[in-house]
């Protein structure tokens, strides 16, 4: 169980001259339940990857193990990678723009309809999704186009919720949210972790990765350049010139800088800081 | 999209890429016109459309067109070619040159049938090959300029010339955008099951409501957007404003106008000729008719 991608190749655009390479001999691990971050900049090929974890992009070469099924070049038009949708769900950047039924509990349901579930069921499996992204029965018979943008995406999300893969990608899932829209969503991701699904996320927000991630792995221009944890990644921050340090690992380093005796490993969010502070305090007095 | 690269405009610099686009407009027609002229003899018509076929294959190779986007997008011509055939079989024509090629039951199926579908299969194929030509040496913005320009006539009566030229590159600037769209929301409903390649029609209609709905949805977002924007840029249609690009009637623009007008002005004498007889007729027609 789990994803490995074992070098894998993908070119946009094979004929055009000015086709690029998206991914260049990308292998990597992804262990089952685990909370998995993807980070780089705009173009380095995160989507692309993210893209073949479900077989909506086929490498040109090399293969991506899920569970039992491989996306390769060969395995291309397989009947499998349907059923490899149903395990790998991938909700995307923007998803609120996918939303096109008469309500919203349709439109949650469409997904499990398509993968044969009967009615009522779908129904069912969509009732309870909306309720754990937040939405309550109020919404169901709502038309999605009423909605407001968050709204709207919560709607797209609990459509993939729904269909219950035990792998999750989500493409920048907070990006354009308020503070407290995205805290409320990376808590239902972090809970969706809990109960024992793959969490991975592609994501600029480097605060995000520290806080919530276990492994991290960061793409350039197609190739893997780092794999590792949060920790690692910002301990060895100079290496990577684009690289921003979370607020709180920032903070930790002037603390730091300043003579305090802190472990940075320790420091994901805003209160392990405060715990370090107080058990150097305590040593000190 | 890959499929779709027909007719889109292709970086090159060719004699026909700079030509002006009000007169490759202007040639264009002429040349469809001129194609769309029939004789009274099968073998006058396909002469001359050899001659044509020959003129466009120099062109394209002039104007450094693909002939396999060409053939690709015949492709899907077959099916009009039988549909084609099947009206000229079935439809009584009295019109007859050549013999009868087979009976369905006391039904007389002439050779002529089969010669006036290809024939028209050809001309299709050559239409289809010059708006090639056309769309594929001209930026798109120039062929909006150009039509403006072909509708300025039309100001005087209150014609929204500019608003139309406007929403037509509007239309133009947005197709590769859409194309991006279409497929990214493909990508989404694939990720919830939809399959758009397999499955029965019912299934396969769903699927496609599942696309458009969505892509019409932002299509009309974006739109509003973008006029949104263009208010507060300050744009008003009907104010006076300067052109970036410039369209200029250069020397090339002479020698193709005259090379097409010189092979449109022989069509019509032949055509005539054909229609009333030889072309030394016409002439001493033409003079009798002014009373020399």
């Amino acid at each position: 169980m789990g994803i490995k991608v074992e070098n894998i190749f993908y070119t946009y655009q094979k004929k055009a001259s000015n086709s690029t390479l998206a991914l260049d001999n990308v292998s990597l691990n992804i262990e089952e339940n685990d909370f998995v971050a993807i980070i780089g900049e705009t173009g380095s090929g995160k989507s692309t990857l993210a893209q073949t974890f479900n077989a909506l992009i086929v490498p040109d070469q090399g293969q991506v193990q899920v569970n039992d099924f491989a996306v390769s070049y060969k395995n291309r038009k397989s009947k499998k990678v349907r059923n490899l949708r149903k395990q790998v769900g991938l909700v995307f950047q923007f998803p609120e723009y996918q939303l096109f039924e008469e309500t919203v509990e349709k439109d949650v349901a469409f997904g499990l309809k398509n993968f044969g579930e009967k009615n009522e069921e779908a129904i069912a499996a969509a009732h309870r999704a909306l309720r754990k992204v937040g939405l309550d029965e109020s919404y169901y018979k709502r038309p999605p186009f009423e909605l407001s943008g968050g709204e709207r995406r919560k709607v797209a999300i609990a459509g993939i919720l729904a269909i219950n893969p035990d792998i999750l990608v989500f493409d920048e899932p907070t990006v354009g949210f308020d503070p407290a829209s995205a805290k409320e969503l990376m808590s239902l991701i972090v809970n969706l972790h809990m109960s024992g699904k793959t969490i991975i996320v592609i994501t600029h927000d480097m605060d995000l990765v520290n806080e919530y991630a276990k492994k991290v792995f960061m793409l350039e221009k197609g190739k893997v350049i780092f794999e590792g944890t949060p920790s690692e990644l910002f301990n060895n921050a100079k290496q990577y010139d684009c690289l921003e340090i979370p607020m709180v690992i920032k903070l930790a380093l002037a603390l730091k800088e300043k003579g305090a005796d802190i472990d940075l490993n320790k420091i994901h969010t805003t209160d392990d800081l405060l715990e370090e502070i107080k058990r150097w305090r305590g040593k000190h007095e | 999209m890959s499929s779709m690269t027909f007719g889109r405009y292709s970086f090159r610099d060719t004699f026909v890429h700079r030509l002006d686009a009000r007169n490759k407009i202007f040639l264009m027609i002429l040349c469809m016109v001129g194609i769309f002229f029939q004789f009274k003899m099968w073998s006058t018509s396909l002469l001359l459309s050899g001659i044509y076929f020959v003129a466009l294959i120099i062109l394209m190779i002039i104007s450094k067109v693909s002939f396999l986007g060409l053939l690709k997008s015949l492709s899907g011509l077959w099916f009009l070619i039988i549909i084609l055939m099947a009206i000229y079989i079935f439809i009584p024509n009295s019109n007859y040159h050549l013999g009868v090629a087979f009976h369905i039951g006391s039904y007389a199926v002439r050779w002529d049938a089969f010669c006036q579908s290809g024939y028209i299969v050809l001309r299709l194929i050559m239409m289809i090959s010059l708006a090639m030509v056309l769309t594929s040496t001209t930026k798109p913005m120039d062929m909006t300029y150009a039509f403006e320009w072909y509708m300025m006539p039309l100001k005087p009566i209150h014609f929204p010339v500019h608003e139309i030229a406007m929403t037509l590159s509007i239309a133009l600037r947005f197709i590769p955008t859409l194309l991006d769209e279409t497929q990214r929301i493909m990508k989404a409903q694939a990720s919830r099951g939809v399959d758009f390649n397999h499955g029965g029609l019912f299934k396969r209609f769903g699927a496609v409501i599942a696309l458009i709905i969505p892509l019409f949805v932002s299509a009309l977002e974006r739109s509003e957007e973008l006029a949104n924007a263009m208010i507060v840029r300050g744009y008003d249609p009907k104010a006076k404003r300067t052109r970036y690009r410039l369209l200029r009637f250069s020397w090339r623009d002479l020698i193709a106008f005259l090379l097409v007008g010189l092979a449109f002005a022989s069509v019509i004498i032949l055509f005539v000729a054909d229609r009333t007889g030889s072309p030394l007729d016409l002439i001493w027609h033409f003079f009798r008719v002014k009373g020399f």
